[in-house]
């Protein structure tokens, strides 16, 4: 086969493949590790995270600090910021009504997930 | 990678891995609800009757696997204990995830069922103690699910290192080369929990001396094969450490679908008979056309008590003018069966639909009897699965029944976390 004709071959083929957005292969990077959280409360609303809000959250991204994590935090899902520093653990809310929380050894503490999006219906 | 290492690794070549789910039914429950990570925590089996899955908690509370819910109940409560009915929507959903990754790491790998998956080794890159290492880490960190890893040349002797890597805290065990070692494990594994044998096989092994996977593993393989069968053999073979189970790489395409519960309370009048057939017919119809199928075998059966002395076990089969996957014209044909079976004075236990002889969607083609106004049902099909993926009251047919008192008892259900959006796991801000 010519050059020319395995260009042209391969180019219909990219046009061929390209079909309609999708949005859940656009949000959600890595599927078995993704779930799907609902927001209540109102500690996060300076970061655009508010009551009712959907939450993506991919587990299998590492926390780094300054990421808005859902964290188990004494039995209960919590959505923070994250601030990892050399002995300890803050989670932070986006909201000057709530305060930080510096997480002892006592709590029962885990980071569940790093969230990626936030869905807002307006 | 070292000429010793590769040596390895090829000497690993022929090696089998089983990955097994701890707890699998807890383990899901617990993804969702941190607060039942340290209490003790049971599944219910089908209509709350039977404990299914128990965490360690509950098993060194001593409760045995199969113990019915009503005897367990006051130490359960004593203790604290999450108690849950079965959720089998969560289940499948997180087993999807569980294997997605396991084959994501494995290049050929066999799901063996909802909490178990065979992995061959063969073409395996790296070492087989990293790369279960590796996995289980994923496993874990992406889903939540803890996972067990035994590896042995068999699968037979890969399920009884799953056994010892059950136990130990790294959770991957590899079955050591001849030593004593080895050979206190297979002295550890009782004769019914070899797999493929069972009570009724332990039972006539034990007759003639083999009470444990050892002293199986010692008896002639053509003795086995000839006073049991030739899968004992292998199963000799297997202990042994010669591979005669090998990986069922491509599972064939499901032949059946069965929806079948045993009532909340049994069931005598020919009405809720038919309601009940009818709502087991929707549900059967969905995973039809989840799997894209059609169907030209309708199976209903429902039977009493069987350990009631006069047992009645009613059974129908119809085949479908064409193969279909359409709801109405199935819940039509499973009321006729409904009719047919009743008998007055029977108090039915339990019931079900088979859905068989299945075929893909597009080897089926349109019947002779097709026509468009049955295109249009079909798409009408994929609509109203699609309004009760998002609604779960959604739509429902009038004849599987509004009230459904012949619904089994699930008081305890977890909500849908991963399929459903009203039930999504909720996280505070």
């Amino acid at each position: 086969m010519s050059d020319i004709v395995t260009n042209i071959l391969n180019k219909s083929e990219t046009y061929l493949i390209e079909t309609a957005l999708d949005l859940n292969k656009h949000l959600i990077k890595n599927p078995p590790a993704t779930f799907f959280v609902r927001v209540s409360g109102s500690s996060m609303k300076d970061s655009g995270i508010h009551s009712g809000d959907l939450l993506i959250v991919d587990r299998s991204l590492e926390p780094k600090s300054g990421n808005v994590v859902v964290a188990s935090l004494d039995s209960e899902l919590t959505v923070k910021r994250i601030r990892i520093r050399k002995n300890e653990v803050i989670l932070e809310p986006d909201n000057e009504d709530y305060e930080s929380q510096t997480i002892s050894g006592e709590r029962d503490f885990e980071v569940w997930g790093v969230v990626t999006s936030v869905i807002h219906k307006l | 990678m070292g000429s010793g290492n590769q040596r390895n690794t090829q000497a690993l070549g022929s090696y089998f891995a089983i990955i097994d789910c701890n707890n699998f039914y807890v383990s899901c429950e617990r993804v969702f609800r941190p607060d039942m990570r340290k209490r003790p925590v049971v599944v219910l089996s089908n209509n709350d009757g039977c404990i299914v899955a128990r965490s360690n908690e509950a098993k060194s509370l001593g409760i045995a696997m199969g113990t019915p819910y009503f005897k367990a109940k006051k130490l359960l409560r004593e203790n604290n204990a999450g108690v849950f009915s079965s959720n089998y929507t969560l289940y499948a959903d997180m087993s999807e995830r569980v294997m997605e990754i396991i084959e994501m790491f494995s290049p050929e790998c066999e799901v063996y069922s909802i909490d178990e998956a065979f992995v061959s080794l063969r073409r395996l890159q790296e070492q087989p103690e990293v790369w279960a290492g590796k996995l289980r880490k994923t496993i874990l960190s992406w889903t939540g699910i803890p996972v067990s890893i035994g590896i042995a040349e068999t699968k037979t002797l890969a399920k009884i290192a799953g056994r010892t890597a059950k136990k130990s805290s790294e959770g991957v065990f590899i079955l050591p080369e001849e030593s004593d070692k080895r050979k206190q494990i297979l002295e550890g594994v009782m004769i019914d929990d070899i797999w493929g044998v069972g009570r009724r096989l332990g039972l006539k092994l034990r007759n003639i001396g083999a009470e444990n996977a050892r002293q199986l593993s010692r008896i002639k393989p053509e003795t086995a094969r000839r006073r049991f069968s030739v899968n004992m053999e292998r199963t000799v073979r297997e202990l042994r450490g010669e591979p005669c189970f090998s990986l069922e790489l491509a599972p064939p395409a499901k032949k059946a679908i069965t929806v079948s519960r045993t009532f909340g309370r049994p069931v005598s009048s020919l009405k809720e008979l038919k309601e009940a057939v009818s709502f087991y017919a929707v549900r059967a119809c969905e995973k039809l056309r989840d799997q894209q199928s059609r169907a030209v075998v309708l199976t209903v059966f429902a039977n009493t008590n069987r350990f009631s002395g006069n047992a009645y076990f009613g059974k129908e089969v119809r085949i479908l003018p064409s193969p279909t996957f359409e709801t109405s014209e199935i819940i039509r044909e499973a009321e006729i069966c409904a009719e047919k079976i009743f008998r007055q004075e029977k108090r039915f236990v339990k019931a079900g639909v088979i859905l068989s002889g299945l075929m893909p969607l597009n080897c089926s083609g349109p019947g002779l009897f097709d026509t468009s106004s049955k295109r249009k049902k079909e798409k009408l099909m994929e609509t109203i699965d699609k309004i009760n993926q998002i609604n779960d009251a959604g739509i429902t047919w009038a004849a599987a029944g509004i009230k459904k008192p012949w619904k089994t008892a699930a008081n305890r259900k977890s909500p849908r976390y991963t399929t459903c959006w009203k039930e999504l796991p909720q996280a505070k801000a």
